[in-house]
């Protein structure tokens, strides 16, 4: 799907006011979430094609044109990283991101149940996932206490500095 | 060949390597940080990973984060640029063992060439012609003074372990040298930990030469002549040209020669740049080598027809040097380059914000590498360096009128730009006369200041 028909599909569900949309062709998915009108954010998530174990992040500025063949435009006020921060709907969700760039893991190993999942209760300081860099496991922490709201990126997905990985609801 | 590079590097030259990699028909991956979200290095790479917030050392000298995102990415090689890790020879270790190719000499070259002292004494052994210098630490004032007189005054102290002016001092005369170097003791001891300190003939009006190289990975080796860099400001270069009006052809392939033995002896591969003092009788003394690519390699490429940035790249991918340069390097025409800076053309303050108007000179002889655009901001936490603006001519005289002229054309609006300080350069008279030294520019911003005083 190029850029122009990844905007027309926007502009679609602006016009119709489609809260959520969600489209799987071939290795190419699409998940389109809206925030409220106050917000008018709208938000794009591509997973890109994975290639021999190894994916890349195209990433584009919110002002121009972006590069082929995977596009995350994003507008002004979304980072261009991954979705979901924006969503207005959750105002008082903490947004945990990644300190640095790596790979994403969920579990302490493979096969292992993930350090948390949705609806758990977490406590600060708490381990939330490993982001592996240059062969090393980091930990990193819950920096508030609270409930797993969200989930931004998958097992085993490069993640950059910034990247958005949890949404805690603070209690 | 390589399938894709990671460019660790911003700003212009990050953009020359994206283009470079582009006609190669290698992908290129720019990192970033938070403040170049929306740089055109980002906007023209295939992929492009944020590392870190705007601070160098937590983004762009942040080496497991550049490493991190060569990883991710899976690049075969990482193109350094100049400055950030481009002289780095731990980053380039790194790179090695963590099967990345870098892009430039091997480590211990690099860290040779790296220690001024050390880069001295390899040089001279090689036959490179080098300023009379201590061969060694100067221990005490007694000391100084007999190597001072039989080298001839003036000297200079430098600290040995460490530059930017800090452990240094400038002996006119047996006098002065006493309290001259113990206070440069001092200073040296306060800045880098160590007081030590050598000396150096001094050269009162020098001027700047540098010689590009070009090695392959084979053995084999080549010069591409010679750039002139003395129009500097506090060590900043401002204009650089090629060829000097001061090198004669006997000169260039003589001091050529001596070169190509050097680097290959040593070993060197890839691009580099050896620079010298040239003194008021026009004899050239080796003062250090650059091993990365540098910022003026536009003049070069200009008048030899020679891409470095992609000569770099198939080097590093094992090309001979014969296939590189399909031909022998040949010279043609003058080429002068203008530094142009956000920053303010007198106070010489930085200038950070957003560019509301751009019109960037073109037609014939003119070429201009920049990472700037229309409502680009320029972030406050980098280098000022916002566009090169390079000139060529058949001659000296017509790279100054097209240079004179593009100045004229180049319009940025929305910051500062030294522009105007330029087009003062281009149109001095003795600029024109190619009569200047790297004293050039405090000569020529005195004046001035005077006036304001009177």
């Amino acid at each position: 799907m190029n850029q122009k028909e990844i905007k027309e599909l926007i502009e679609f569900l602006v016009e119709k006011d489609i809260a959520e949309f969600e489209l799987e062709r071939g290795d190419m998915k699409i998940h389109i979430k809206r925030g409220t009108a106050a917000h008018s954010t709208s938000v794009v998530q591509v997973a890109p094609a994975l290639v021999s174990g190894a994916t890349s992040i195209p990433l584009m500025p919110p002002v121009v044109a972006s590069p082929a063949p995977v596009a995350v435009p994003a507008t002004a006020a979304a980072t261009p990283s991954s979705g979901g921060p924006e969503a207005a709907e959750e105002t008082d969700l903490f947004i945990v991101k990644s300190p640095i760039v790596g790979t994403f893991y969920e579990a302490p190993s493979p096969g292992a149940p993930p350090f948390v999942r949705i609806g758990d209760g977490v406590k600060e300081g708490q381990v939330l996932c490993l982001i592996e860099a240059m062969k090393l496991m980091n930990e990193i922490e819950a920096e508030v206490s609270g409930e797993i709201a969200k989930q931004f990126v998958s097992n085993n997905t490069p993640v950059e500095y910034g990247t958005a990985l949890f949404g805690i609801r603070r209690k | 060949m390589f399938n894709k590079i990671l460019v660790a590097n911003r700003g212009e030259i990050a953009l020359r390597i994206i283009c470079a990699c582009k006609e190669l028909g290698i992908r290129a991956v720019a990192i970033y940080s938070e403040a170049d979200r929306n740089s055109l290095h980002v906007r023209f790479a295939d992929e492009a990973i944020c590392i870190g917030p705007p601070r160098l050392n937590e983004s762009y000298l942040n080496i497991p984060a550049v490493i991190s995102a060569a990883e991710i990415a899976n690049v075969d090689a990482i193109h350094p640029g100049y400055g950030l890790l481009s002289e780095n020879a731990n980053f380039a270790e790194v790179c090695d063992s963590c099967g990345l190719k870098f892009i430039g000499p091997p480590p211990e070259v690099m860290r040779l060439m790296g220690e001024k002292e050390k880069a001295r004494a390899t040089m001279k052994k090689e036959g490179v012609p080098i300023l009379p210098g201590s061969d060694g630490i100067v221990s005490s004032a007694e000391e100084a003074q007999e190597w001072a007189r039989s080298v001839g005054f003036p000297v200079i102290v430098k600290a040995s372990a460490g530059g930017g002016g800090r452990g240094m001092r400038v002996i006119r005369g047996e006098d002065e040298l006493p309290n001259l170097f113990h206070a440069a003791q001092s200073e040296a001891a306060a800045a880098f930990g160590n007081g030590d300190l050598y000396m150096e003939k001094f050269i009162e009006r020098p001027r700047h030469i540098e010689f590009q190289m070009l090695a392959d990975e084979h053995g084999n080796v080549t010069s591409l002549g010679e750039r002139e860099c003395s129009i500097q400001r506090r060590h900043q270069k401002l204009v650089e040209e090629a060829p000097s009006v001061k090198v004669t052809p006997e000169l260039r392939e003589r001091i050529g020669g001596i070169l190509v033995k050097s680097l290959a002896d040593l070993g060197y591969m890839n691009a580099g740049t050896v620079e010298f003092l040239m003194d008021e009788d026009s004899s050239l003394h080796f003062i250090e080598m650059n091993t990365r690519i540098q910022v003026e390699h536009p003049v070069t490429e200009v008048t030899t027809d020679v891409d470095l940035v992609k000569s770099q790249i198939l080097i590093a991918a094992g090309e001979k040097l014969s296939s590189v340069l399909t031909e022998p390097v040949y010279f043609r025409g003058h080429a002068i380059e203008c530094r142009i800076n956000a920053e303010h053309p007198e106070r010489f303050t930085p200038s950070a914000g957003k560019i509301t108007a751009l019109n960037i000179p073109g037609g014939t002889g003119i070429r201009v590498d920049t990472a700037a655009y229309t409502e680009g901001v320029i972030p406050p936490y980098y280098d000022s360096l916002i566009a090169k603006l390079v000139a060529r001519g058949r001659d000296r005289a017509e790279a100054i009128s097209r240079m004179s002229r593009a100045l004229e054309m180049f319009v940025v609006e929305g910051i500062y730009t030294s522009i105007p300080l330029h087009q003062r350069i281009v149109h001095d008279d003795d600029f024109r006369a190619g009569n200047f030294d790297t004293k050039f520019m405090e000569r020529f911003l005195a004046p001035k200041e005077d006036a304001a005083k009177s």
